[in-house]
């Protein structure tokens, strides 16, 4: 490798991959068409850094690459919010396209049209679908709250990292899978079941399965109840 | 600052803030409240890294900025394709808000309507009104062009870089300008704006290589040429659908 012995950036000496004093590489060359090329290729291909690099580790070793995230690896991790919000982004985009309407029951939607609640319901299920991309991403926050009750080990703002990987990781999938379901996000139970199998295995601890597995579904519902209520009620009064 | 001996992403014994075989800081540390709180406020407010950073470097100093970049001085720089998108998108965001019309004699519209191509010019007009955006962008490459050609001391590339920076840095400028607009005597200042940044960005940048008199020139006619080819260019390619 032709490297500089020198950092272009600061001058610092350098004797390895990176300066020491400001942490930019020793690689660093003159701009050319080539180099371009080769960066926009690598950023896309490479499945050991950055956003490739949580798709397969998240999949194949959730619990120790979100452990070793929170022990300070973090140099090849794509970072967990902006991995939640592209991935949300993805799942809505995913959902305009390929989901299909559900059909509703006109019997029961009789009996239940002209109270208030049901008003209320109506223009909050709207809202709710006019407004998914910011509503869904705050599920990083209202999962938060149960897990960090449950699972002592970590501050709340590790909560909010670890939950923004399983929200990002779950919306990522159900949106690969989207074309083949079909299903609303509002009433698909594909990220649900995802985000309890991924607590098992980030919070699990030998001879404890069981209770991890109950709390794990446990957080999933307080999650999922708190995700449905708190902005109902936030917005009561303007519905 | 307590810090660890090794990096905690590879284990490499540390000898400075970075780790020099990953490149991770060497100050990090468990995540809590206060910080993330703390590394939100610093890449918003700090001036000497990132987006703020070429703010303030691009307008005190554009010539020895860009120069260094190049140059391989790139760590404390926000990537100019980056800064280049985020300022149109600051520029055509602003442009909705703030509408600066001019207005159209009637005399002129009468002669213009009759003119041979009328009908295709009014539909490249409302396309470019729709399209703003994304070419604006498209400038980054027109401007390169005419640089290239008259500035041979870097590649085609550079130019690209190059013109990132001044383009991103107009369109921020053009952006600022925009709200006195509402004025309609200072409508024709509001538009002429971002190209007279880009020609004194030239100007500063390009100065070292020639004589004072060459680098005026050649910094003028770049902004003439640039502009002809943005306009003319999407427009001889469109044409046909029209």
């Amino acid at each position: 490798m032709n490297e500089n012995l020198r950092c272009l950036n600061c001058d610092n000496i350098i004797e390895e991959n990176f300066c020491p004093k400001c942490g930019q590489k020793a690689s660093t060359k003159r701009i050319t068409i080539q180099g371009l090329i080769t960066s926009v290729i690598n950023s896309l291909s490479n499945i050991d850094k950055g956003f490739l690099f949580n798709l397969k580790h998240l999949t194949l070793t959730p619990r120790k690459t979100i452990q070793d995230y929170i022990d300070g690896k973090r140099k090849d991790v794509f970072k967990p919010v902006q991995y939640a919000i592209i991935a949300v982004t993805l799942l809505t985009l995913a959902d305009q396209y390929f989901a299909t309407s559900v059909l509703i029951n006109t019997e029961q939607r009789h009996t239940m049209e002209g109270t208030l609640l049901f008003q209320k319901s109506y223009n909050y299920g709207r809202f709710i679908h006019e407004n998914l991309k910011y509503l869904w991403f705050l599920n990083v926050f209202f999962f938060s709250i149960p897990t960090y009750f449950f699972f002592k080990r970590y501050n709340f703002a590790e909560h909010l990292a670890i939950n923004a990987f399983v929200i990002g990781h779950v919306s990522l999938i159900t949106a690969l899978a989207l074309p083949i379901t079909g299903i609303r996000i509002v009433f698909n139970p594909i990220p649900f079941v995802l985000v309890a199998i991924m607590y098992m295995f980030i919070f699990s601890r030998k001879r404890h399965l069981i209770e991890t597995g109950v709390i794990s579904l446990l957080s999933v519902f307080v999650g999922y109840v708190l995700f449905f209520l708190v902005p109902f009620l936030v917005l009561f009064p303007f519905l | 600052m307590p810090q660890p001996a090794h990096c905690l992403n590879c284990g490499t014994p540390l000898k400075g803030k970075f780790c020099s075989n990953c490149g991770q800081k060497a100050s990090t540390e468990r995540i809590t409240a206060a910080s993330l709180g703390a590394s939100a406020l610093q890449s918003i407010v700090n001036l000497d890294k990132g987006f703020l950073f070429n703010l303030k470097q691009l307008t005190i100093a554009p010539g020895v900025t860009i120069r260094e970049y190049l140059a391989g001085k790139r760590k404390a720089v926000f990537k100019p394709v980056q800064y280049a998108i985020i300022a149109v998108t600051l520029l055509t965001l602003a442009d909705s808000f703030f509408v600066t019309t001019a207005p159209i004699e009637a005399d002129s519209v009468e002669n213009l309507i009759k003119a041979p191509i009328f009908s295709e010019l009014y539909q490249y007009g409302r396309f470019t009104m729709q399209n703003l955006k994304y070419l604006w962008i498209l400038n980054v490459f027109f401007f390169a062009l005419p640089t290239y050609w008259f500035f041979k001391q870097y590649n085609f590339t550079e130019h690209l870089a190059i013109n990132a920076f001044v383009v991103g840095h107009a369109a921020l400028v053009g952006t600022l300008f925009l709200p006195a607009g509402s004025i309609p005597a200072l409508v024709k200042v509001v538009n002429a704006a971002p190209y007279v940044v880009m020609g004194l960005m030239y100007y500063f940048i390009f100065r070292p290589f020639g004589e004072i008199g060459e680098a005026i020139g050649i910094s003028l006619l770049s902004v003439v040429v640039g502009s002809i080819l943005s306009f003319l260019l999407p427009f001889l390619v469109l044409l046909p659908f029209l």
